[in-house]
């Protein structure tokens, strides 16, 4: 290229020329870019005053409403230098396109982290199902929900499959009914079981008075008369009565002269006829 | 030399920046600027008129769902929320194109922000399809013991996106309605009435008819077991390994059938020691050569 063949006098009039033009849009992405910043920050206050706001959430809001305002503000410059923007909004389009289906995934347990944490199926703490994963919640992300099990492995379970499924929740109600099953002989009277049985969960201090402590026969099963214990106590103590109940429970039949039965089989033995 | 015409005619073009400031410019500026702010106060005025209108169509779609029987609170929220969103967009479009700022990038952004949204919602749109499939056909109520996606409890509630279950031992099962739509739904309790169905297995020497007797005298004597649609009923359904198995068939209300399952597997259990009746421990037979 000759560059003995530009003509300076000219560059410099022509950059006079589009000087204002540049100017303009440089004062309209300034201002552009102050006002998404204060509407990104005025819209994660407004989340954030919501009765069940959620930090995490609110700043993601304000950032999507300051990129969006953000983009308008450049598209608005380039008119503005003179570009014309509407063969920009193919491309545009087919970009957003593109990286939508890209992004399903992951976009969709976005979506789903929203709805977990608006509508709160389950909070930190809470002891919870998912996707046959079950555990303690740590954390709830935008992408993922992390939980880690009374043995400490941590699990990671995208959203997309709490929202879309089935979620457990253990201690939703606060109170839970614990449910164990003792098997006792043939041989022995029923009502001297169950009285056992509820004496002693009426014992532990735990255990509600009301509803009171249930027990009937569940099952005639093959060696042994099935009696199921129900007893309602907070969820926090649950898991310690799970623990405590057997071992009284074993005494109080004991005492009251109840067996509890090995199983049983029944051989007759036959001499085989030999000729 | 080429240097000197380029510097004067700079300095012109500086004079000439100096001179865009004088007051007969400025009021030529405020004509030209005139029909500039026009605009901006119409777009302003289409603005506050059309969110105006987006709150009202919000308000009509509302009472009409509330007028209309079938369809519950949340749902005709909803409704009303998304025909006021998609009001207020049209809205902020119209308002946009009166300033004069080309508006096809911007809707190709929100086409493509829309399109993205779709996707992320899919799964989401999908439940809210199902609890409106659900609201509208009602195969289950509050309070209703069900099995739905494979989980078993009363229903605690049921809103657009999901139905909550209360397990018997109070765990509580949020299931999404896509799920729950999705799959087949077995209702406990909406026929009223349950029969209860168990086997008892008598030893292979007692007398049967004698077993039947009892069973079904101690089904009669239950408080809770109905006559209608069936009196209590039983007879011999297998010829087990070990035993001979009787069915006991009892109705009752569907909200008394675990009572009268547990209450009827003592009572029949009692009978039998009484009568001399054996349930036998599992045999077999060995046999040596």
């Amino acid at each position: 290229m000759d560059f003995s063949k530009i003509d300076m006098s000219k560059i410099g009039q022509s950059i006079l020329e589009s000087a204002p033009a540049l100017l303009l849009a440089l004062f309209i992405l300034f201002i552009g870019r102050l006002v998404a910043r204060k509407v990104g920050v005025a819209t994660e206050r407004a989340f954030n005053k919501r009765p069940n706001a959620n930090a995490m959430l609110s700043r993601f809001f304000g950032n999507v409403v300051r990129t969006l305002i953000l983009l308008a503000t450049i598209i608005a410059a380039l008119t503005f230098l003179g570009i014309n923007t509407t063969s920009m909004s193919g491309m545009i389009l087919g970009m957003g396109v593109a990286f939508a289906f890209i992004l399903k995934n992951a976009l969709s347990d976005v979506a789903a982290g929203i709805m977990l944490i608006v509508f709160r199926p389950y909070s930190l703490g809470d002891e919870i199902e998912i996707d046959g994963f079950k555990g303690v919640v740590t954390a709830i992300g935008l992408i993922a929900t992390r939980m880690k099990t009374r043995n400490n492995v941590e699990m990671i379970v995208q959203n997309g499959k709490a929202w879309g499924g089935v979620i457990q929740n253990h201690n939703a109600y606060g109170k839970r009914r614990l449910d164990t099953v003792f098997g006792v002989s043939y041989d022995a009277d029923i009502d001297t079981a169950i009285a056992a049985l509820i004496g002693t969960a009426k014992d532990d201090p735990r255990v509600y008075k009301d509803p009171a402590p249930w027990a009937k026969v569940v099952k005639l099963g093959d060696s042994s008369v099935d009696i199921e214990l129900r007893i309602w106590c907070d969820y926090d103590d649950m898991r310690k009565i799970k623990m405590d109940i057997a071992q009284p429970v074993k005494v109080a039949l004991d005492k009251a002269g109840v067996g509890i039965p090995y199983p049983h089989e029944i051989k007759h033995i036959q001499k085989l006829q030999t000729n | 030399m080429e240097n000197e015409t380029l510097m004067t005619e700079v300095a012109e073009k500086t004079h000439g920046i100096a001179g865009m400031f004088t007051p007969e410019k400025l009021t030529e500026y405020w004509h030209s600027a005139q029909p500039m702010v026009v605009k901006l106060a119409l777009a302003l005025l289409i603005l506050w008129i059309g969110m105006k209108i987006a709150r009202w169509a919000g308000n009509i779609v509302r009472k009409i769902a509330k007028k209309s029987s079938n369809i519950d609170e949340t749902l005709g929220n909803f409704l009303a929320s998304i025909v006021k969103y998609i009001v207020m967009a049209f809205v902020v479009i119209a308002a946009i194109t009166k300033l004069g700022v080309e508006t096809a990038s911007l809707v190709a952004m929100l086409g493509a922000a829309t399109l993205a949204i779709g996707l992320a919602l899919q799964g989401t749109l999908g439940n809210i399809a199902a609890g409106v499939m659900l609201m509208l056909f009602r195969p289950y109520k509050l309070g209703d013991y069900v099995e739905v996606a494979g989980h078993e409890g009363v229903v605690d509630d049921m809103n657009i996106f999901t139905t909550a279950l209360a397990t018997l031992d109070n765990v509580k099962i949020i299931i999404a309605n896509g799920e729950a739509w999705g799959s087949s739904i077995k209702n406990y309790t909406s026929l009223g009435v349950r029969r209860v169905d168990v086997d008892y297995g008598i030893d292979y020497n007692d007398n049967i008819d004698k077993a039947i007797k009892i069973m079904k005298e101690a089904s009669a004597k239950h408080p809770k077991v109905l006559n209608v649609p069936d009196a209590p009923w039983a007879k011999v359904v297998k010829l087990n390994d070990s035993s001979v198995d009787i069915q006991n068939r009892a109705w009752c209300k569907a909200e008394d059938y675990w009572d009268v399952r547990f209450d009827l597997n003592k009572s029949i259990k009692e009978a039998f020691d009484k009568n001399n009746i054996t349930i036998p421990y599992p045999t077999s037979i060995e046999i040596k050569g």
